[in-house]
């Protein structure tokens, strides 16, 4: 076959991959994350409040300033959840994490969410785990913006480290 | 007042509250309940609640909280039931009164005529009454179905206009509910909130637990205050156990609660900015708080939720935190100063935010509380009507609002940190010398003894379990960021309490927001409902 057959040309522009589909979604999702996190945060109560000082110019610079918490799940890869997990709530959460990226890491906050925290009452789920895979748990009641900022440290290099999905 | 006495069978409160008990009949209740609000101005709706009675002939207790403004009166008014009896609703007389009931029959069983009756805090689908003494400690309910049927019934009759579903928590990171909203041609027709997502059943666990235990619970209901809600148990407590504590003491917590205004204040007006996208202000109230939070924790060992304790204060303000409050405070002065001189010229923030109003009647008809009661020119502060610990004696003014608009409660807000700054100024010119403790009390110097490291662990174990209230009721209430923060405690005699009722300001806000939300545009209405000041664990408890 010459060099200046036409088709073969046109052949190696228009070569295919075959995949499958799920590793071609992950590589799309995490090109689109681009090794960075977009957390969407569902975090109530006291772990609501020191994770919006987490935010704060103090810990976190200029690089994140406060609105850096997302509103719609469908461009998120980092769920935070905090505070309290009620019935009610844990429906929520359910709903929340199906409709996030594919490649996703999901951090629970406080102690709370961790294990059902002071409340051993009727309303309350004890464990976040029997609903959604955790990747990291921060202790604390409510912890401290220097805790929850190592936390995130530490997935953030996770998230740059990791090539396949936590699937 | 005489002609009062005649009408109706009451009573004076055996303390120095200002209260007043009736007893009231059933039957006849909304004629009363009329009575004292058109002739007698008792037109404020505190709080509504119920309680069982074990040993009575009747299974039921309801209590009617309500106020005269002008006089600063408050009337408890009981009505004793069966669990049979079909209560008549009062929300004809008052609208607030509405979320209160619903909160009953769910808790109780407690049936109201003529309403709907869905489940507020609980899962629409389940059927037990968690707040009954049948109901034990360990178990569970059943979440079976998300809504409420009152909810679909009204969805069904008019499927074709839309419903948009607006989860808070994903918008900002501390309002947990669901608002539904109809709109018509940008503006919002319909609303419906959806609470309970945050419902811990913080009232069934006190009334299990011994009065000791219940500080951290207590604490956790106001999560986005320093130490208001805090506050409002230990004076509950004290006032309960004659536990009179120190001037100095007074006067520290007064600090304390002062700057968690302050703390409070910024938070929700930084809300508001973040809502409109106001980048610059919202670092500049961030680096402010972080600065008391930092005060705060140099005293207390935490940056929230202080451990103070029942008796006093647990340990003296050092000198070097004294410096810094005197260096600090003028700065925060300036700035608020310069903030409300930026804001009310910043075109944008105040067209935006000056297009509501709120009238004096439908804030009194919707029972608001603090900042937002006053920014419709209601004078009433309970550092003024009620005082407690030295407010007495330090000056400081009331803010008030003209029209009831947001911008005017962002302005009340600010306006109330320049006077809590006097208020902190003034208590550390003339701090009170002498004890931090009530040491003459027996459980405070055994606590005391505690914190020392000499102490038999045994000794104080019994002690605390020995700790009885009367057989009595007590209404304790401070003045927090958002309103008034009440704690009613009944005793049976026993070291447990025998019902324990946290009435915080933002269940009646929240409630009042879902009505007066109607007619907004709907593109605005974060920020509305930002100024208003609530906060959702405190809704769901």
């Amino acid at each position: 076959m010459s060099n200046t057959d036409p088709w073969a040309i046109e052949q190696s522009d228009f070569f295919a991959w075959t995949t499958k589909l799920d590793t071609f979604l992950n590589f799309i999702s995490k090109k689109k994350a681009g090794g960075d996190v977009w957390p969407i945060s569902m975090a109530n109560s006291c772990c609501g409040s020191e994770l919006y000082s987490t935010s704060s110019e103090k810990y976190f610079g200029n690089k994140i300033s406060a609105q850096f918490l997302e509103d719609s799940p469908e461009d998120c890869n980092l769920l935070i959840i905090g505070g309290v997990i009620t019935s009610k709530m844990a429906l929520e959460i359910k709903q929340v994490y199906s409709q996030m990226l594919t490649l996703k890491k999901v951090m629970a906050l406080g102690n709370c969410s961790c294990g059902g925290g002071l409340y051993p009452t009727y309303n309350i789920v004890k464990g976040i785990e029997k609903i959604i895979p955790i990747d990291i748990y921060i202790p604390g009641c409510p912890p401290s913006p220097e805790v929850i900022l190592a936390g995130v440290l530490q997935l953030l290099e996770e998230v740059s480290v990791t090539t396949g999905g936590p699937q | 007042m005489k002609n009062l006495e005649e009408k109706l069978n009451l009573h004076r409160g055996g303390n120095d509250t200002g209260e007043i008990f009736v007893e009231g009949d059933p039957n006849s209740i909304n004629s009363e309940l009329n009575l004292l609000k058109n002739q007698f101005g008792f037109c404020y709706f505190l709080d509504m609640y119920a309680a069982e009675c074990p040993g009575d002939d009747f299974d039921f207790k309801i209590y009617y909280y309500i106020l005269n403004l002008d006089e600063n009166i408050r009337i408890r008014y009981t009505v004793s039931i069966s669990s049979k009896f079909s209560m008549p609703s009062v929300t004809s007389i008052w609208k607030c009164s509405d979320w209160y009931e619903r909160e009953i029959h769910e808790m109780y069983g407690v049936y109201f005529v003529n309403r709907n009756l869905d489940r507020l805090l609980l899962p629409a689908g389940c059927s037990e009454k968690p707040m009954l003494n049948s109901f034990r400690m360990g178990q569970e309910i059943e979440a079976t179905t998300p809504f409420g049927p009152y909810f679909t019934k009204r969805n069904q009759k008019d499927p074709l206009k839309n419903w948009t579903k607006i989860s808070t928590w994903t918008k900002s990171t501390h309002l947990s509910f669901k608002l539904w909203l109809q709109s018509d041609e940008g503006k919002v027709s319909d609303s419906i909130v959806e609470v309970g997502f945050l419902h811990r059943g913080v009232e069934k666990l006190c009334q299990n637990l011994n009065l000791f235990q219940l500080s951290p619970y207590i604490q956790r209901v106001n999560s986005h205050s320093l130490f208001c809600g805090e506050l409002s148990w230990l004076m509950a407590i004290e006032q309960r156990l004659q536990i009179k504590i120190p001037p100095k003491a007074m006067a520290i917590r007064m600090l304390l609660a002062e700057f968690s205004r302050i703390w409070e204040h910024f938070y929700f007006v930084e809300q508001v900015c973040l809502k409109l996208k106001m980048d610059k202000d919202i670092r500049e109230f961030q680096f402010y708080k972080e600065y008391i939070t930092e005060l705060f924790e140099n005293y207390t060992g935490r940056r929230q939720y202080s451990n103070v304790f029942i008796g006093g204060v647990p340990s003296e303000l050092q000198a070097g935190w004294i410096t810094s409050c005197y260096d600090f405070l003028p700065k925060l002065e300036i700035f608020t100063s310069k903030k409300i001189r930026e804001l009310s010229k910043d075109y944008f923030f105040s067209e935006i935010l000056r297009s509501d109003s709120i009238d004096g009647n439908t804030a009194l008809e919707l029972s608001l509380t603090g900042p937002t009661l006053r920014g419709c020119g209601i004078n009433f502060d309970i550092r003024k009507s009620f005082p407690y610990y030295h407010y007495e004696s330090v000056d400081f003014e009331i803010p008030l609002g003209k029209h009831g608009s947001s911008f005017d409660r962002v302005l009340v807000r600010l306006e109330e940190v320049r006077q809590s700054t006097s208020i902190i100024l003034q208590l550390l010119d003339n701090l009170p010398t002498g004890n931090l403790l009530d040491e003459g009390h027996e459980i405070v110097s055994l606590f005391k003894a505690q914190d020392d490291g000499n102490f038999n662990a045994l000794d104080l174990m019994n002690l605390i379990d020995g700790v009885k209230i009367s057989k009595d009721v007590s209404y304790s209430s401070i003045e927090a960021g958002s309103g008034e923060w009440g704690i009613h405690l009944h005793g049976d005699g026993s070291n447990k309490a025998s019902r324990l009722r946290i009435s915080p300001p933002s269940f009646s806000l929240l409630q009042a927001f879902q009505s007066l939300v109607i007619g907004r545009e709907v593109s605005e209405y974060g920020a509305f409902l930002e100024s208003f000041g609530i906060n959702s664990s405190e809704v769901d408890r």
